[in-house]
């Protein structure tokens, strides 16, 4: 046994004389993780756009109905931007703003006599959400101005006529009065009431997008470290060194076994440090640290020795690596490594979870969220120890048979 | 001690070994000399347990390879064709490791390790990555690999291919050492000189059979004390067999259109008559070579060409 631990040393040193590619295999997944997370930020997303007004009315009302876009929560997302109609249109037209409002002349005259009057909304058909949110709120600003004149159309229609006097405000202002007063009675105390209830946001269902990507990445990683491991077989079969071992009193076991525990090593390791920036620089929530600490490790020892059986079986070095690199790029798209499966369409989604690492990142995300019973986790953690046994007697039997020579 | 007897192994259709038999002893160093794919390589990988043989048997000091393949193993050193040595590893490390995968440990392996060092001259660049030596001294540490476990036999399968005059001279330095330690020694190589200059004992090996084996002496024996006479320039290659039938004790090895070679005694004497007779059958001579008595003229002599390389 003492040389298990001589063969994975002597692998581990070989690796740590070879930095570049270690960082080749652990940068790649750091590189799409850190882009994402600085497009996304740490919390939700809130989008932003540019809100076209071209106001030909240039009346008090048209005035507020532009400024109504730039209030409240609607004003984080939207820049309301005063512009010409033809250079509104040009600006949506090569895809510059979310929609273009357009203001008729006349706008504010109608509103007051409840006339027909046309509103024009073009949307830039590249966006989905800013466009929709200005077409609603537009829409209640319409239904609100129905209301409005239900209620207080006369009111409206004196205040038409042209600039009120002092004697029209004075008794508009009495009109508006009896109003409110007749109005009192439902609104004072409110016949309905409505209460709004915001759900804190459940920590372990976090739509952190950073979090959403993360454990995807980790395996990404995991497939990296694999697939790079897996090309040693190649390396200590060119070199001799495989053939010169064969002619000492060692079992090829022991040699594997090495290898195996030197991938390992460097897997737990990047699985740690993987966990520890989900748990410290995410801010995700970590449940089963250790247990999903060697839920990687084990998925990698498995996929190395998935991939390290393509390695084998391929008639050249070279062979080998389009072969796994072959294999590996579907399940990387598939299994939920990149794109998380949340945003896959479901057929794929479903294929996706049936692969190697689609499954390990399912059970991975479980235990990071704390929804796995040990029972459960018994079990699969099973499952996959039968599948690197089996993966390793058939690695042991093709080394024994043929790949030496 | 190395016994060999009858190996046959095949690769498909093609009969690598057949029916290879020969005896190394403890001390002795044993050469297996042959033209490159002559069944060298394969004869050793049989010994060392690499290869499967079809047939035949390998004993390696009293241990079959077949049958007790680990007991036979821990009596082994073997040093390779390739430089089988870990790049990004030191020259500590490499030895480190097969001291340890021949079972060495602690302070043994470190007494060892500093010994290997010293004997192939390398203890100044332990520590550096194997990576940064030169082809010289990767070989000599290939070798030290192969010793530093202080094996009973020792297989060395053609281990100055490719290396410098110097290196080559230190390396053969090593071999003879180990032999001069009790060390049974089998050594592969397609260099005459280094065949005639190292190994007690022979065996000249040409597609995958032994076609003689001896001392060097009763290998030179076997060529009568006949000088080769190697002659280039434009021959008619039956013709001139004829022409030189009519000389007494000439033995035509080898006869093509730009090359005759042929064995004989006191060639240098007899030159004029045998450039008299060839002139006769309207060959043109333009350059001779003149050779003692040697393993290169028994190969030819053995095999009917030149050793390939």
């Amino acid at each position: 046994m003492r040389f298990v631990w001589a063969s994975a040393l002597k692998d581990l040193r070989r690796l740590r004389r070879d930095p570049a590619a270690l960082a080749v295999w652990i940068g790649i997944p750091v590189f799409v993780l850190l882009i994402l997370y600085v497009v996304f930020g740490r919390g939700s997303v809130m989008p932003q756009g540019r809100l076209l007004v071209a106001d030909e009315d240039g009346s008090l009302l048209s005035g507020l109905l532009a400024g109504a876009f730039g209030q409240g929560p609607l004003g984080k997302m939207l820049v309301v931007e005063r512009v010409k109609q033809d250079e509104g249109r040009r600006r949506i037209e090569r895809g510059d703003g979310s929609a273009l409002l357009i203001i008729p002349k006349g706008f504010g005259r109608a509103v007051l006599l409840n006339q027909p009057c046309q509103l024009k909304l073009i949307t830039n058909p590249a966006q989905r959400i800013l466009p929709g949110i200005v077409e609603e709120t537009l829409s209640i600003v319409v239904e609100g101005a129905f209301y409005l004149q239900l209620v207080a159309g006369d009111e409206l229609r004196v205040l038409a006529g042209g600039p009120p006097t002092d004697q029209t405000i004075a008794d508009v202002s009495v009109r508006f009065n009896r109003l409110g007063n007749s109005l009192a009675r439902y609104l004072d105390p409110l016949l309905i009431e409505v209460q709004t209830k915001v759900e804190e946001e459940k920590a372990s269902v976090r739509t952190n997008f950073a979090a959403a990507f993360l454990p995807g990445m980790l395996l990404l990683a995991v497939l990296f470290v694999a697939q790079g491991l897996s090309g040693d077989f190649w390396k200590e079969r060119t070199s001799g060194t495989l053939r010169r071992l064969v002619a000492s009193p060692q079992p090829l076991s022991w040699f594997l076994g090495g290898k195996l525990l030197a991938a390992a090593l460097v897997l737990l390791a990047v699985a740690l440090a993987g966990l520890a920036c989900a748990r410290w620089v995410v801010n995700m929530d970590v449940n089963y640290w250790l247990p999903a600490a060697l839920w990687i490790t084990f998925t990698g020892v498995a996929m190395f020795l998935l991939l390290g059986l393509l390695q084998l079986y391929a008639s050249s070095e070279r062979a080998g690596n389009i072969l796994s690199t072959l294999v590996m790029f579907p399940l990387i798209f598939l299994g939920g490594s990149f794109f998380p499966f949340e945003a896959m369409p479901e057929t794929l989604a479903a294929i996706g979870r049936w692969t190697p690492n689609g499954w390990a990142l399912v059970e991975l995300r479980s235990m990071l969220a704390g929804s796995l019973d040990l029972t459960r986790m018994g079990a699969v953690f099973a499952g996959l120890a039968a599948v690197c046994l089996a993966a390793f007697l058939v690695v042991l039997r093709r080394l024994r048979r043929g790949f030496v020579l | 001690m190395i016994e060999v007897e009858q190996l046959r192994k095949v690769f498909g259709d093609v009969v690598a070994v057949d029916g290879v038999s020969f005896t190394a002893r403890p001390g002795e160093i044993f050469g297996l000399l042959g033209p490159n794919g002559a069944g060298k390589t394969t004869t050793v990988g049989c010994i060392s347990g690499l290869l499967t043989p079809a047939s035949g048997r390998v004993r390696v000091m009293g241990h079959d390879v077949a049958r007790e393949g680990t007991a036979a193993r821990r009596t082994l050193g073997v040093v390779p064709q390739e430089v089988a040595l870990y790049e990004d590893l030191s020259a500590t490390e490499n030895l480190a490791y097969w001291g340890g995968a021949h079972g060495l440990r602690g302070g043994a392996l470190r007494r060892r390790i500093q010994e290997a060092l010293e004997l192939t001259g390398l203890q100044d660049r332990a520590k550096e990555p194997v990576k940064r030596f030169s082809g010289g001294m990767k070989r000599r540490l290939n070798f030290a690999c192969g010793i530093v476990h202080q094996p009973k036999v020792l297989l060395l399968d053609e281990p100055t291919v490719g290396v410098d005059a110097q290196s080559r001279v230190r390396l053969l330095d090593l071999v003879r050492a180990e032999a001069r330690s009790g060390v049974c020694v089998l050594y592969t190589t397609h260099y005459m000189e280094e065949a005639e200059s190292l190994c007690d004992r022979l065996a000249i090996i040409d597609y995958g059979k032994i076609v003689a084996q001896g001392t060097l002496a009763e290998l030179r024996s076997m060529l009568a004390q006949r000088d080769l006479l190697r002659l280039t320039g434009a021959f008619r290659p039956e013709a001139a067999r004829h022409a030189l039938q009519g000389l007494d004790g000439i033995e035509v090895l080898q006869a093509e259109d730009s090359l005759l070679v042929l064995a004989l005694a006191e060639a240098s004497r007899r030159l004029p008559a045998i450039f008299a007779a060839l002139a006769a059958a309207g060959a043109e001579v333009r350059g001779t070579t003149l050779t003692q008595p040697s393993l290169e003229s028994l190969f030819i002599r053995l095999t009917g060409k030149e050793l390939r390389e």
